[in-house]
């Protein structure tokens, strides 16, 4: 079975101009995804990527040397303010207990059993 | 007032003091501080090549450590915590640029200039995993852990000795002094003084000690000539120089002689900036400025008459 020609200028120019702009339609949908595609990709690519998605990174951090391993050199007669700890390290959790020592200090005299003193 | 037998002897590159009130148990008790101290040698010197912290200064890669290195390092990183820093075992490279590079006792007193100073590594760059001892020392960082190892050999020292006779027991270790066991009923009588070598009748006071332990800290003694400047083994991490403060030594009493070897070091660094910090803790604090004129902060008992200390001169 044959297609019914149609010999009218206009509809035939309609029909072409209707599938010239289906296949338009269709170019700028598969062009947005395949930009989507390697956007993804190439995000994930670098360090830093996120998702709302994907489990968050381990919070201890893993022990290697920080990229800045050299002391700086202190400029004579500066006193640069003592740097506080990052978060990226493994920091000790232990705790110094820093109290009185139990019964105080007294005064007192007479031969000494010790010296605290500098050495 | 207590009887009691003491014994001195060189260890860690000081004088040791052990005293114990039983005199038939000081030969135990010095023997037992002896071997404490001599493992401790062996973990922290960083005089000894063959030291477990001088092959960790030397590895470059990852390393375990175990014992008493790992707990040396555990509580350096935590005073560094607890001080913000001020008391930091990463200044091994600082105080060797200073001239303090080998055992004091063979230390050249007078030397040409310091020509460089580096800042403390951090001692936040220490990767330290405490469950499996595995340490990370970052390129260019040395530890030194002199100004916490020696206030805790002294604290273990004791506390062996305790065990070991079953009686009270006082050990000094350079001035820093721990006790442990059953004390006197007065208190162990300690005199506090600029040097702990001082005679009874040098500038200083007398306390009672019942527990714990008292540490001094001093720009005063441990100290050497380069380029005519007077340098000392107290560095301030933060610059690299020997820290320069108002305070020239620092004594302090608290439940640990570590404890008190960790204020009364920062409080030299420190300075006065440091009273807040010192009170709010509740220990007892003597300092001498460099005036010569004795403070005291905390629950240090005031005296009637007090003397300034001298400088103890090399």
């Amino acid at each position: 079975m044959g297609v019914m020609a149609n010999d009218d200028p206009l509809a035939n120019r309609d029909r072409a101009l209707r599938r010239l702009s289906g296949w338009t339609v269709a170019a700028l949908g598969g062009g947005c995804a395949l930009t989507g595609f390697f956007a993804a990709q190439a995000a994930a690519g670098f360090t830093g990527s996120s998702s709302s998605n994907t489990t968050p990174a381990a919070i201890a951090p893993t022990p290697t040397a920080p990229a800045a391993t050299v002391p700086t050199q202190a400029a004579p007669g500066t006193r640069p303010r003592v740097a506080t700890a990052p978060t990226t390290t493994l920091a000790p959790s232990k705790q110094i207990p820093i109290q009185p020592p139990q019964g105080g200090v007294q005064r007192s005299k007479g031969r000494s059993a010790g010296r605290s003193g500098g050495s | 007032m207590a009887e009691f037998s003491s014994h001195d002897f060189a260890a860690l590159g000081t004088g040791v003091t052990v005293t114990t009130l039983d005199r038939h148990a000081l030969d135990t008790a010095v023997a037992e501080v002896r071997m404490e101290l001599d493992a401790f040698d062996r973990a922290c010197s960083r005089f000894r090549d063959d030291s477990d912290l001088e092959q960790l200064n030397r590895a470059g890669v990852p390393t375990r450590v175990h014992g008493i290195l790992h707990e040396a390092l555990d509580y350096a990183l935590a005073a560094a915590a607890a001080t913000d820093g001020v008391v930091d075992p990463t200044i091994g490279t600082s105080v060797r640029l200073l001239g303090y590079d080998g055992d004091f006792a063979s230390l050249d007193r007078s030397g040409p200039p310091v020509i460089r100073v580096e800042r403390a590594g951090g001692w936040y760059m220490v990767a330290f995993d405490r469950e499996s001892g595995v340490v990370s020392l970052p390129k260019g960082i040395r530890l030194d852990l002199g100004a916490t190892a020696k206030a805790l050999a002294s604290d273990h020292s004791a506390a062996r000795a305790a065990r070991a006779i079953g009686g009270g027991v006082l050990v000094s270790v350079g001035g820093d002094v721990a006790v442990a066991g059953a004390p006197p009923d007065c208190g162990w009588t300690i005199r506090v003084a600029e040097h702990h070598a001082a005679p009874d009748d040098a500038p200083g006071e007398t306390i009672s000690l019942w527990q714990g332990g008292v540490a001094t800290s001093t720009t005063t003694v441990r100290r050497w000539l380069r380029g005519g400047d007077w340098q000392h083994h107290i560095v301030d991490p933060a610059t690299g120089h020997a820290a320069a403060t108002a305070w020239r030594t620092v004594t302090v009493a608290a439940s640990t002689c570590a404890a008190a070897n960790v204020v009364s070091t920062a409080a030299i660094v420190r300075g006065p900036a440091a009273v807040p910090w010192i009170r709010s803790l509740g220990v007892p604090c003597r300092v001498v400025d460099v005036d010569g004129d004795v403070h005291h902060f905390g629950t240090w008992p005031t005296a009637d008459s007090l003397h300034p200390a001298g400088v103890d001169e090399l």
